[in-house]
């Protein structure tokens, strides 16, 4: 169970921006899509799912814990054994393999070298890609990068899946098999899974939608100050 | 999982990563291929100058009896009358007196008039014999020669072989100027000697009466060109030394002595090149600061990325720290064998050049020291981003 309440993070100079997020709870294993245009938090809103930032205001409790009262080492901790993060630009370490990448997420969440190794191969494999292991990211096609990521965010069975953007470099077609992917994967591992997008195309393929922003300002911009607005 | 992780972040990095190692190995092998082959010299020198208490030669410069007689570089200024031999081999004091006579050579290799006593000098009494025969036997006859290591491999002589002896090359002035040609002199091989480090490698051992008896010199006019001095007690040396410093024919030299005239002769400007070495080794520390310094925004989306999948702080602090240590000890242990080959590589060609076999180059703690210094300094320049990666936000980058 995943829930947030009077959450607010305030962002500093040259403008103070406060994003505001209404008070949610998702229950284990739903699946919910988050739409807002750019810039209106929902990145924010999963840096705060995943326990890379902190709220200014409010609280963020996941499985009966506030994350704010854990230390940083366990919020490391909650990150690697619970959470999978599948990034915007999918965050793949160039002059890594796909499955060195993979290996990494499994190493960083636990895994032993070897084994971590075979792990991820497993996964690469059910996902299509076992011709394509020892490939560096900048050899493969958006669709196989998407893939690799989405491979190194499931496969330490993580109970929660954060998606930003996941179609954002996608066509409609090849969006909606990356969707039907990563929510079958999600249900497969019985995680929740929370997608951040801008699509609303997207947004109405989730039975669970809630949308996020516009962000507000407690100072005036800097183009206000000047006049230029 | 770290290592797993440093090892490939350094193949990431390859050309930087091999540059650095690289950098790091010349600069060690750099601070270590001079001393090493200086420390073969000086070892052989040292030893050299211990197997006798004192160097009595001629009176005149101690450094050109020093460069005579023991280094065989030089042709002796005078010689030495014969009683002063004869006095010191009656002397009670005396536990050895070994005649050197120099004046003929074969092929450039000095032959060395000597008597059957130079087989017995020792570094410390107890040890084994200095010269130690390789082949054959010590000289029994008048004309019966045993070659240093350096002048069989040069001659191509072997235990059985003769070989004609031609005058000069090492007779002294004095001598040069006086006496006319001699014939040559036929001698026949009996021994080889095993490599001894130091300039005896060059000569032919013979007996000091062929010396004398090639030159004509008979019991009135006999001369020497040194002897080696060795009492019975160490204050019997003193006594004799003084006594000797007081005359006016001879002079006494301590091994200390021909030691610090090797170290000024040979080893001239050691204590520059130490100081350079330190440099090139701090120059080496920077490189490897460089390196970890232009690895810059890639190194931080690295560990921003292990840190949003949960890698702590001290993982990615250990990442930078240790990937900066694997490059050290690489570049260290790739310098130290390549420091090593150059110095043996040197060793052969200095050795042939002064014509002797120098010893092989010993790694020792100060100088293994030395070069180990990069480590802490190389960790040194690692620790700035490594602290810098582990309080970075990995929000900054993803």
């Amino acid at each position: 169970m995943i829930s947030w309440r009077g959450l607010e993070v305030r962002f500093g100079a040259p403008e103070e921006v406060v994003l505001g997020f209404a008070d949610a709870e998702i229950g284990q294993g739903e699946q919910v899509a988050l739409l807002g245009p750019s810039g209106s938090g929902k990145t924010t809103l999963l840096h705060l799912l995943a326990g890379l930032r902190l709220p200014s205001r409010g609280e963020v409790w996941v499985n009966g814990v506030n994350l704010a009262t854990l230390s940083e080492a366990r919020r490391d901790r909650y990150r690697r054994e619970t959470v999978g993060y599948l990034f915007q630009d999918f965050f793949l370490l160039e002059g890594y393999t796909a499955l060195e990448n993979v290996a990494l997420g499994l190493g960083v969440a636990g895994g032993r070298g070897k084994e971590a190794v075979r792990q991820a191969r497993e996964v690469l494999a059910r996902l299509g890609l076992a011709h394509r292991l020892h490939h560096v990211p900048r050899r493969l096609s958006m669709g196989e990068r998407q893939r690799v990521a989405l491979a190194r965010a499931v496969a330490h069975k993580p109970k929660l899946l954060l998606a930003d953007e996941p179609t954002a470099h996608l066509d409609r077609a090849r969006a909606a098999q990356a969707l039907e992917l990563l929510t079958g994967l999600a249900g497969s591992l019985g995680a929740t899974l929370v997608l951040a997008t801008h699509d609303p195309w997207v947004y109405e393929q989730f039975g669970r939608r809630l949308e996020v922003g516009p962000p507000g300002r407690t100072r005036p911009s800097r183009a206000e100050l000047e006049g230029t607005a | 999982m770290t290592l797993w992780i440093v090892l490939r972040n350094l193949r990431v990095r390859g050309p930087a990563t091999l540059l650095t190692v690289l950098g790091l190995a010349l600069a060690t092998a750099i601070a270590l291929v001079v001393p090493l082959m200086l420390r073969s010299l000086e070892r052989g020198a040292a030893d050299s100058a211990q197997i006798f208490d004192l160097l009595v030669a001629a009176k005149g410069s101690p450094t050109q009896a020093v460069l005579s007689s023991l280094y065989l570089l030089q042709p002796p200024v005078a010689n030495l009358p014969y009683q002063t031999y004869q006095k010191l081999l009656s002397d009670p004091r005396t536990r050895r007196t070994v005649p050197l006579g120099f004046g003929d050579s074969y092929q450039g290799f000095p032959l060395l008039g000597t008597n059957a006593q130079v087989f017995e000098l020792r570094l410390k009494p107890g040890m084994p014999p200095y010269f130690r025969l390789r082949q054959g036997q010590v000289f029994a006859d008048t004309f019966q020669a045993v070659l240093g290591a350096r002048a069989a491999r040069g001659t191509g002589l072997k235990v059985g072989d003769e070989f004609l002896s031609s005058h000069g090359f090492f007779a002294s002035q004095q001598e040069m100027a006086q006496a006319g040609e001699h014939q040559p002199q036929k001698y026949r091989v009996v021994g080889v000697l095993e490599p001894t480090g130091a300039a005896w490698d060059r000569a032919v051992f013979v007996p000091i009466e062929a010396y004398w008896e090639v030159h004509g010199e008979n019991q009135a006019n006999r001369e020497l060109t040194a002897l080696l001095f060795t009492g019975r007690r160490l204050s019997d040396v003193y006594q004799v030394a003084q006594e000797i410093n007081r005359g006016s024919q001879a002079q006494a030299i301590f091994p200390g002595q021909v030691f610090a005239q090797t170290r000024d002769l040979l080893l001239q400007g050691q204590s520059a090149y130490g100081a350079l070495s330190l440099l090139v080794l701090f120059l080496a520390a920077l490189l490897v600061w460089l390196g970890v310094y232009a690895q810059g925004l890639e190194r931080r989306r690295r560990t921003a990325l292990l840190r949003a999948l949960g890698a702590g702080r001290g993982t990615v602090f250990g990442v930078v720290l240790l990937e900066t240590l694997l490059e050290v000890l690489m570049g260290v242990t790739l310098g130290v064998l390549l420091g090593w080959g150059l110095a043996n590589l040197g060793s052969g060609i200095l050795g042939e050049r002064l014509g002797f076999f120098l010893r092989a180059p010993e790694l020792t703690a100060d100088l293994l020291g030395r070069v180990l210094l990069l480590l802490p300094l190389g960790l040194l320049a690692a620790l700035p981003p490594a602290w810098q990666a582990s309080r970075e936000s990995p929000l900054e980058h993803i």
